[in-house]
Formats: C-alpha cells, structure tokens, sequence
C-alpha cells in the first residue's frame, strides 16, 4: 500500500528536499501534493485523499497553526496525521500544536531519516 | 537579558549552515568591501526583543546553496533559479535557531517570512560600516558570508 503525502511550506526549495527526501527513504509513497499555505493546503484536503501532511508553521495567508485548528475541528480531516516541520522552537507553542493533535514535531534543519522515522512511527 | 548578540549569533549561523547544508565556516571580519554581485536575504523577529537578520552572500554563493539543497548542478537551470529562496530559507534556520539560543525555548518568537532585499554596492557597504552586530563568515569554498542583526 502507498500513501499519499501533502507537503505544506511557503518554500519551495523546502518542498522540494521534502519531497526528495520521502522519494528517496524507502517508504511506499503514493502521490505527493504541495500547497504553499494553509489556505491552499486545506483546498488540497478537500480535493484529494491524504493519508499524511507534513506542514510549516510560519508562512503567509493562512498559517500552519491555523491550518491545524481547521483541520483539528473537521471531522474529515481531524484524524489526518500531521507532522510538523519548523523552524520554531517554543516550548508553548509545541505544546499548543500537541493539544490540537500533531502526531511529530520535526524541527529545521532535518535529516532525511527524521521523515522517514516520523511516517513508520504514525503507519505502525 | 537575553543572548542576542554577535557571538551568539556567530555561534549559531556556523553551526546551522553545517548542520542544513554540510557548509564548513571560520569566522572572518565583516569589512564594508563587497565587490561582487551579492544575495541579500532579511527576516524580522520578535522575542523578548525584536529586530531584524540579514544574509549577505555572492550571488554564485546562492546558486550553489540551492544546488546543494536541490541535489542539482550548480550550473542547472532551476539552481540558478532558486538562490535567493535557497538563501532565504537558510536565514529562516538560522534565525529559529538564533531564537532559542537567545531567548530559549520558553518565549514564543514570531518570525517574519525571508524577503529578497536588494541593495546597492554603496548602501550594503554603509549597512555593514553602521551595524552595530555584524559578523562574516568564510566557507571552506572561499565563499563570504556576512549577517547584520539589527535590534530594534
């Protein structure tokens, strides 16, 4: 079974080493989206079936926090795994992603393997 | 009091660049004597201070940053492309990392987006003479790097 994955980050040079990266860790990856905000993210969700969504906090429109609020009171979407990869650090803030249901907190810079363990760790 | 200084800052741009991109730096002198066609990348942020980083590079130095993120050839169309964003993204790295080493991990920062920023020969030049944290930077490649961290 493959699994498709949303890749949620204004950067797309972080899109696409994202991208790379899960093509390239041996997982069975299905169709990779890509949404530049959460706004654009949340179009993709409505469109297409995503088994994963790794996401960015800090971008404009609609922001990954808000991206995961939204997400967190659908009751589509809710039990969506989300991963998110920032570049932020505050405990409060990783708190806050934690209540609303974030299944890893990966922080900027990554290692490949970082993408790889998060996806067995929510699949298993 | 917080760690937002050069030395924190020094500290921590040489460990993310090595950390993101396997980019090996020794400190330098920032001397207002750029030369060359130049990146220039700035994000704000707001902590228990807030101010604003900049990154200063050559603009071969930005392809080759995207290359190396890309896995692409310094010569490939797309790196070419994508230097500024590469070294954008770079800045926004580093700027999370300068957050939690200045602050730590119990203030919320917010950061702004990395936005290209071109300036002058002339104007960058007297941005480094007048700032106040400068730092630069040389890469194993002989490639300078410079930021300014400015505190509002």
């Amino acid at each position: 079974m493959s699994y498709n994955i949303l890749i949620v980050d204004d950067s797309d040079i972080i899109r696409s080493v994202i991208k790379k990266s899960l093509l390239m860790s041996g997982l069975e990856v299905g169709n990779i989206f890509e949404a530049a905000n959460g706004k654009e993210a949340l179009q993709k969700l409505a469109d297409e079936w995503v088994d994963i969504v790794f996401s960015d906090i800090n971008m404009p429109e609609m922001n990954g926090l808000e991206l995961i609020e939204k997400m967190s009171a659908d009751q589509l979407l809710e039990k969506t795994p989300v991963v998110v990869i920032s570049t932020e650090r505050s405990q409060a803030r990783i708190d806050r992603l934690t209540e609303l249901g974030i299944r890893s907190y990966i922080k900027k810079p990554f290692r490949p393997e970082d993408l790889r363990d998060a996806v067995k760790t929510i699949l298993n | 009091m917080s760690n937002l200084n050069r030395e924190t800052l020094a500290e921590v741009a040489s460990g993310t660049l090595e950390e993101a991109a396997f980019i090996f730096t020794e400190p330098g002198e920032p001397t207002p004597d750029w030369d060359t066609e130049t990146a220039i990348v700035k994000i704000s942020f707001e902590g228990t201070e807030r101010g604003t980083l900049w990154l200063v590079s050559s603009a071969r130095f930005a392809v080759e940053l995207a290359a190396n993120l890309l896995g692409l050839e310094p010569d490939d169309p797309d790196a070419i492309e994508r230097g500024t964003g590469a070294l954008g993204e770079m800045l926004n790295m580093i700027c999370g990392a300068l957050m939690e080493a200045a602050f730590g991990t119990g203030v919320i920062c917010n950061l702004g987006i990395p936005t290209p920023t071109p300036l002058s020969q002339e104007e960058l030049n007297a941005k480094l003479e007048s700032a106040e944290h400068a730092i630069s930077m040389m890469t194993d490649e002989d490639h300078r790097l410079d930021m300014i961290l400015d505190i509002h």
